[in-house]
C-alpha cells in the first residue's frame, strides 16, 4: 500500500511539473507594452506614433477580434514606413490569420522597395516574422537586429 | 499467481510514470527548439503547420484577355518605366561655373481657385498613387491622431513604385498593387471595395521615364475604362506629377519631362471631361523645381529628389482644399 501511495504520489508530482512546464513555456508572460517602451528606449525612431487597432486594419488588415494584446509603432520619415508590430493572438486560428497578413506585408515591402529604394529592400531582406507561441512580430526598421534581441529577450 | 496479481496496480502506475516522464522529455526537446525555416522567420516548431504553404492572397479572378499593357516605346526607358536616382544631368553655368537655371513661367491648369471646403468634402474621396502618396497617406494618418476628422473619411490605395504599368499586371506574389485592408487586389477591385466616389489620381512617376506619354495614356484609358466597368458612377480627379529638385534632374526623368506629361494629361482631361487639378504649381519653386523644404529625400543625402515633406503635405491638402469643383 505505501508502494502505491508513493508511486501515486510521484506521479502527479511528475505531471504537475510537466504541464506547468510547458504550458509556461509556449505562453511566456511578457508584456507587449512595457516591450514597447524598452524598444523606445534603446532605439530612436523619428516621428514614431503608436498604432491602434483600427491601424491595424487599414495597414495590414489585422481584425481587432483576432488580437488579444497588441503594441506597435509606425513612423513614415523615409520613403517607406519603419513599422514595429507585436500582438498576442487570442488562439491558434487567430495567429495564423495575422501570420499571413505580415507576411503579406513584408512581402509586399520588399516587392514595392525592389527596383526603387535599394536601402529599404535591403533592410526588408532581412526582415522576419517572427513567431513564439500566440506571440508575433514583424520589425521593418533599420534598427531591426537589435529590436528582434530586445523582444527575444523576454521570451527566454 | 496471486501474487503477481495484488502486485499489479503498482507495477502498472511504474509503467503510466515512465511512460509520463517520456512524454515530457519529448514535449520540453519540442518546446524549446526553435527552427528556422529557409525563409528565415523563426518559428516555434509548435506552430510549423500555422505557417506552411502560406500563400498571397489572390481575390480576384485573372482576366481571360489580359490587358494590353504598353511599355517599350523608347529604347532609354527602363523596361518597367521606374525612376532612377542616378545620372548626372549638369545644368547651364554662370561665368564663375554655378549651375543657373532659367526661370519658367508655371501657369496652373485645370481646376481654378475655389472657396476652401469643408473636410466632409472628402469623405467620399480615395487617393491612388506611388510613394508621393504614400507619404501623404501617412500624414494624413498622423493628422488624425490628433483630429480624427482630418481630411474627412478619406481614404488611400497607394503602393510605393505604382504606376499605370502596375496596375494592368495581374495579382501575383511579385507584383505591385495597393492593398486595401491588408489585401492586395487589382485597382478596380479595390476602388469598388472602398466605396468612394471621387477618385483622386496621381500616378505617372513611374511611367513617364524617357518621355513615355502616349504609352502612359494608353495605359491610362486603360485603367479608366477597367476602373468603370466595376465602378461606373466614380469621378476622376488627375493630380499633375509633382516636380523633383533642382539637383535631382537625370535624362530619364526631370522637371522638363514632368511638365510635358502634366500637360498631355491636362489635354487628356479636357478631352474626355475629367478634372485636372495642378498640384505641380502648388508645390514648386520660380524655377519649377521642388524647393528644398519640401523634399524629405535630397540628392544630397543619397535620395532621389523627389518625396515629400510634412510642410509639401501640408500645401499640397491646403491646394486640394481650395481647388474643388
Amino acid at each position: 500500500m505505501k508502494k502505491i501511495i508513493a508511486f501515486s504520489f510521484s506521479f502527479l508530482v511528475l505531471l504537475t511539473i510537466g504541464l506547468t512546464g510547458c504550458s509556461g513555456a509556449s505562453e511566456p508572460d511578457v508584456s507587449l507594452s512595457e516591450i514597447l517602451v524598452e524598444l523606445e528606449t534603446a532605439v530612436s525612431i523619428d516621428g514614431a506614433s503608436q498604432m491602434t487597432e483600427t491601424d491595424l486594419l487599414d495597414f495590414y488588415g489585422i481584425q481587432a477580434s483576432d488580437i488579444a494584446e497588441q503594441a506597435s509603432l509606425i513612423s513614415m520619415s523615409g520613403i517607406f514606413p519603419d513599422e514595429v508590430i507585436m500582438i498576442k493572438a487570442q488562439n491558434e486560428e487567430a495567429l495564423n490569420r495575422i501570420c499571413e497578413k505580415l507576411d503579406n506585408r513584408l512581402q509586399e515591402v520588399l516587392n514595392q522597395s525592389k527596383s526603387y529604394d535599394a536601402e529599404s529592400y535591403a533592410i526588408a531582406q532581412k526582415c522576419a516574422v517572427d513567431v513564439r507561441g500566440l506571440y508575433i512580430a514583424l520589425f521593418i526598421s533599420p534598427t531591426h537586429e537589435t529590436m528582434t534581441q530586445l523582444y527575444a529577450a523576454h521570451f527566454e | 499467481m496471486r501474487r503477481f496479481f495484488c502486485r499489479l496496480p503498482v507495477r502498472l502506475l511504474a509503467l503510466i510514470e515512465l511512460l509520463a516522464c517520456m512524454w515530457m522529455l519529448t514535449m520540453s526537446a519540442h518546446v524549446i527548439q526553435i527552427k528556422e525555416d529557409v525563409s528565415g522567420k523563426i518559428i516555434d516548431d509548435g506552430f510549423a503547420h500555422v505557417l506552411g504553404g502560406l500563400s498571397l492572397p489572390h481575390t480576384v479572378e485573372e482576366k481571360e484577355d489580359p490587358p494590353v499593357i504598353v511599355e517599350d516605346d523608347l529604347e532609354n526607358a527602363d523596361s518597367d518605366g521606374e525612376i532612377d536616382s542616378g545620372g548626372e544631368e549638369p545644368g547651364e553655368t554662370d561665368a564663375e561655373g554655378n549651375e543657373t537655371e532659367t526661370p519658367v513661367e508655371i501657369v496652373p491648369g485645370g481646376i481654378p481657385e475655389s472657396e476652401r471646403v469643408d473636410t466632409s468634402y472628402f469623405d467620399d474621396v480615395v487617393f491612388i498613387g506611388d510613394s508621393v502618396s504614400l507619404k501623404l497617406q501617412y500624414y494624413v494618418r498622423d493628422q488624425r491622431q490628433i483630429d480624427e476628422t482630418f481630411l474627412g473619411k478619406a481614404q488611400f490605395l497607394t503602393a510605393g513604385s505604382f504606376s499605370y504599368i502596375n496596375a494592368l499586371k495581374p495579382v501575383s506574389e511579385e507584383s505591385v498593387h495597393p492593398s486595401y485592408q491588408g489585401t492586395k487586389m487589382l485597382l478596380e477591385d479595390s476602388i469598388a471595395a472602398c466605396g468612394a466616389k471621387k477618385l483622386y489620381i496621381m500616378l505617372g512617376m513611374n511611367d513617364i521615364a524617357g518621355g513615355r506619354y502616349d504609352a502612359t495614356l494608353e495605359n491610362l484609358t486603360t485603367v479608366i475604362s477597367r476602373i468603370l466597368e466595376k465602378s461606373p458612377d466614380v469621378v476622376f480627379y488627375f493630380q499633375s506629377v509633382t516636380p523633383r529638385t533642382a539637383d535631382s534632374q537625370t535624362t530619364k526623368l526631370n522637371n522638363e519631362i514632368i511638365r510635358g506629361y502634366n500637360e498631355r494629361l491636362l489635354q487628356y482631361c479636357e478631352d474626355n471631361g475629367y478634372y485636372f487639378i495642378d498640384v505641380y504649381a502648388a508645390l514648386c519653386d520660380e524655377n519649377g523645381d521642388l524647393p528644398p523644404e519640401y523634399c524629405s529625400d535630397p540628392k544630397s543625402s543619397g535620395g532621389m529628389g523627389i518625396h515629400f515633406t510634412n510642410a509639401a503635405c501640408e500645401a499640397w491638402l491646403d491646394y486640394l482644399y481650395t481647388h474643388t469643383a
